[in-house]
């Protein structure tokens, strides 16, 4: 067999939750490798060629609440007599109050102080067309950003056109493993899962890193551009050019852990790292935190989110203190999504899956205050749904636009109205 | 075309969870290695004994997170009832059950119990068993769903995830799918007055301890109307709309032919696939057909697929001889942690929707953290050559370039990090 015959070319490479028609050049036959399950893809269009953005020094730092967060337990409706008619389960007794009508979940205190100094965009009622409730075609939708998917995530994408392979460690995803939501069609995304980097625990009988993964990196033709690689040898090449850098740029919140100065874990954890790669050297363009915490409180809401609420509100604190220490506030702007809100009528013990949800937008840069337009908790849709009033595009396009500087139409593949937190 | 041994090697590592290198050098045909993965004559691994817990302190006693991870990962590696193995991971992945909610040793090592008792026979009553699984009622929240409060999750994913796919229901199906599942508990420990648990003393006396039971007081009795059936429908009900539903062999099936195969069943095939499959649910005869499909061995689906950590970790073992200077204990934590590092610990699928897989396992922070799996081997011999590497995991069909970068390594113990690190290895 032919050394790279069974190597998938790059562009056809499936990655991601679901699928889409992807063929391998072998030789000269084609192979279907993974075919389509859900939803017809588009076809394949050209990848944004790097450039295409201009390179600004800013991070967007996207926290994914997977599960479906509970928006209503987030930023509460207090003053609506209807929110504690349809709660009378979960609903939180003794939000913050911010302005008479809403109030912070009263574990989010940090967050509300924040929100006083002008700091915290609220937006309010964020959704997506013809909602169908499930996690995973939510999700998706959530990170395609458009709604004519291929294989790339909205990110992803932002990296093609800004970066490209320049810098392979513009886009790093904080948690299990990738997030489609940074998968470009040519750019490079490195995920960790702490401060350890990619840097692998050894055994004692291989002791020397360096000379393991220069070794590693011959199984890649050298005179073949990262670009035209297939996504293993890709993967191979890309992870160990952007290993030592990491490394060095680790090193510092490495040697805190070390000593005992944090502890963390969740949120706090990531988040922390995440500042500490926004505060560094040559800071990445995109982080985007995934993985923690189970958001599907369809039971047992009230403990269980309010923990998550705690974790969240400690780990943004952190993010925004490392960077204060660091004067590195003008840097970052942290974005929160979910791939739905919850039912607004609880269940008895939780909430089943809803739509409309709200996200918070945080940093120096941003122009506090509330955005968007609150769902009426009255004219619920047939399943007792939230109706959205802002297309979650619009979100991304204010932070394309006005944070990153990258004109939205090309990366979401339509116009949407921004919004002025921005 | 890929050679003879290629290919042998390609049906240990899909039929079973990996290439045992004793097997493929005594194999001399694709035929007899498909025969080999399908046969069950064999010996079963003995079941771990658990203490069954008398109330709540006792719970997180009685077996330790790695436990079943270690008995799974030798129950996979060992060298016979390969497809059993093959096909209790598959449904572990399709009925996806988290210890990390159900927080139950004991009714996650009963839970693996039902999915291997079921793994290689009945659909329908592997679908039954699932659906009443104490765990399962405690992840997907079927324990609480009950007519003072229904509860959609489990009626969702039961369509979604594990019988017929997104988009072919509504969510007036997944409402009234709910209402007919309601009713169903687990015995528990009573607790007093006092609220003092009442140690050893469970609700149900006919019932075992930490079983399911259904509860009619609980229930639901009213009219409901699910996928076009109305009636005072129940759990039995609802699966029995779901198997005769054609879309649930068809889902099935395809899933089980792109898992097996790489990809996906070209149109007549999976039509013929289904209707088999539907006539009497029998997982073995689907499993044949799937194999005989001469796509099964073709050059498109030698390694179309991203080899997992569960695989790479059984590759390993059936390759290496385990590190012998750690306790069981030390071990089974250490094993644990590598599969946390990667993202993918058996019995804690990230979501209802399973494991992560393909490109999804091709990041930076994997592809780093697969190198740990050696700190769970012995150092390798000083006269390993290159070459005995590769064919102890069953790289036999390893490229030029792979052998060339594997042969300047310096010595025995870079060759094997390295090939645990190549492009053929990273595949399956």
């Amino acid at each position: 067999m032919n050394d790279d015959c069974f190597l998938l070319t790059r562009r056809q490479f499936l990655v991601g939750l679901g699928a889409t028609v992807l063929t391998a050049a072998c030789t000269s036959k084609t192979i279907t490798v993974f075919e389509q399950t859900t939803t017809t893809a588009a076809a394949a269009r050209p990848t944004i060629p790097p450039e295409t953005f201009p390179r600004v020094d800013r991070t967007l730092v996207v926290v994914e609440l997977g599960g479906g967060n509970d928006a209503l337990s987030m930023v509460v409706p207090h003053a609506d007599a209807r929110y504690h008619d349809l709660r009378p389960s979960v609903r939180i007794e003794d939000p913050i109050d911010l302005d008479g009508e809403i109030g912070f979940h009263p574990n989010l205190a940090r967050l509300a102080d924040r929100y006083a100094a002008g700091t915290v965009a609220i937006v309010e009622g964020v959704g997506i067309h013809d909602p169908d409730l499930s996690h995973f075609t939510s999700m998706r939708r959530w990170w395609d950003g458009t709604d004519e998917p291929d294989h790339t995530g909205w990110l992803g994408r932002y990296l093609d056109g800004a970066v490209g392979y320049d810098d392979l460690l513009a886009g790093i995803t904080i948690g299990p493993g990738p997030s489609q939501a940074m998968l470009g069609a040519g750019s490079f995304v490195v995920n960790i899962a702490d401060a350890t980097g990619l840097a692998p625990a050894m055994p004692w009988w291989i002791d020397d890193l360096d000379e393991l993964f220069a070794a590693w990196a011959g199984f890649v033709p050298v005179d073949v551009p990262l670009d035209e690689l297939t996504p293993v040898e890709r993967a191979i090449r890309g992870t160990t050019l952007a290993r030592a850098d990491l490394d060095a740029r680790l090193a510092p919140l490495r040697r805190a852990v070390a000593d005992g100065d944090t502890d963390e874990g969740g949120f706090v954890a990531d988040l922390r790292l995440a500042a500490a790669l926004v505060a560094g050297e040559s800071p990445p363009k995109a982080i985007y935190v995934h993985g923690h915490g189970d958001f599907d409180t369809h039971e047992d809401q009230p403990a269980v989110h309010g923990r998550l609420m705690a974790d969240l509100d400690a780990g943004i604190e952190a993010f925004f203190e490392t960077l204060e220490a660091a004067g590195a506030t003008d840097r970052a702007v942290l974005l929160t999504t979910s791939e739905f809100g919850r039912r607004p009528e609880d269940n008895g013990g939780g909430t089943d899956h809803g739509t409309a949800s709200t996200l918070l937008v945080v940093g120096a840069p941003v122009r506090g205050g509330r955005y968007g337009e609150p769902p009426s908790l009255r004219r619920l849709d047939a399943d007792g749904n939230l109706r959205h009033t802002v297309d979650f595009r619009s979100v991304y396009a204010t932070v394309l636009d006005g944070w990153l500087g990258a004109p939205h139409e090309e990366i979401l593949r339509a116009e949407y109205e921004t919004l002025p937190f921005l | 075309m890929a050679s003879v041994s290629a290919q042998i090697a390609h049906v240990y590592r899909r039929l079973g969870i990996g290439a045992h290198p004793d097997l493929v050098a005594d194999t001399g045909s694709v035929d007899e290695a498909i025969g080999r993965c399908l046969d069950l004559d064999g010996p079963e691994k003995a079941p771990q004994r658990i203490p069954v817990p008398r109330g709540w302190d006792e719970v997180y006693e009685v077996a330790a997170d790695y436990e079943p991870i270690v008995w799974w990962i030798e129950a996979m590696a060992a060298p016979g009832r390969l497809v059993e193995e093959r096909l209790t991971w598959f449904w572990h992945d399709h009925f996806a059950v988290s210890w990390q909610k159900v927080d139950h040793p004991y009714l996650m090592w009963e839970h693996l119990r039902t999915l291997r008792r079921h793994a290689t026979g009945n659909f329908a009553e592997l679908l039954e068993a699932v659906a009443t699984d104490p765990a399962m009622l405690f992840y997907l929240d079927g324990a609480d769903n009950t007519v003072d409060a229904p509860n959609e999750n489990f009626a969702r994913e039961l369509m979604e995830l594990h019988t017929l796919g997104v988009g072919h229901y509504r969510q007036r199906d997944v409402v009234e799918g709910a209402r007919a599942c309601t009713g169903w508990r687990i015995n528990e420990t009573r607790w007093d007055d006092e609220g003092n648990e009442l140690v050893g003393s469970f609700e149900r006396s006919d019932v075992a301890p930490w079983g399911a039971f259904f509860d009619p007081d609980a229930h639901d009795p009213d009219t409901k109307t699910f996928l076009g059936r109305t009636g005072r429908l129940g759990m039995g009900d609802v699966l029995a709309v779901l198997l005769d539903h054609p879309r649930t062999a068809e889902f099935v099936a395809g899933k089980l032919y792109r898992h097996l195969v790489g990809h996906d069943p070209d149109p007549r095939t999976l039509d013929r696939l289904a209707a088999g499959f539907r006539r009497d649910y029998e997982i073995l005869p689907l499993v044949e057909a799937i194999v005989a499909d001469p796509a099964f061995v073709a050059d498109p689906a030698i390694r179309a697929k991203v080899r997992t950590p569960v695989e790479k970790v059984v590759t390993v073992f059936q390759s290496f001889p385990r590190v012998a200077d750690l306790t069981a204990e030390d071990f089974g934590w250490t094993l644990y942690d590598v599969f946390d590092r990667l993202g993918y610990l058996p019995l804690r699928p990230p979501n209802p929707a399973g494991y992560p897989e393909e490109g999804r396992l091709l990041g930076p922070g994997q592809l780093a953290a697969a190198f740990g799996i050696l700190d769970l081997v012995e150092p390798p011999a000083d006269d390993l050559t290159a070459d005995d590497v590769l064919d102890r995991l069953g790289l036999v069909d390893a490229g030029e370039r792979t052998r060339r970068v594997l042969a300047a390594a310096p010595n025995p113990a870079l060759a094997l990090a390295l090939a645990l690190g190549s492009p053929e290895f990273l595949l399956t």
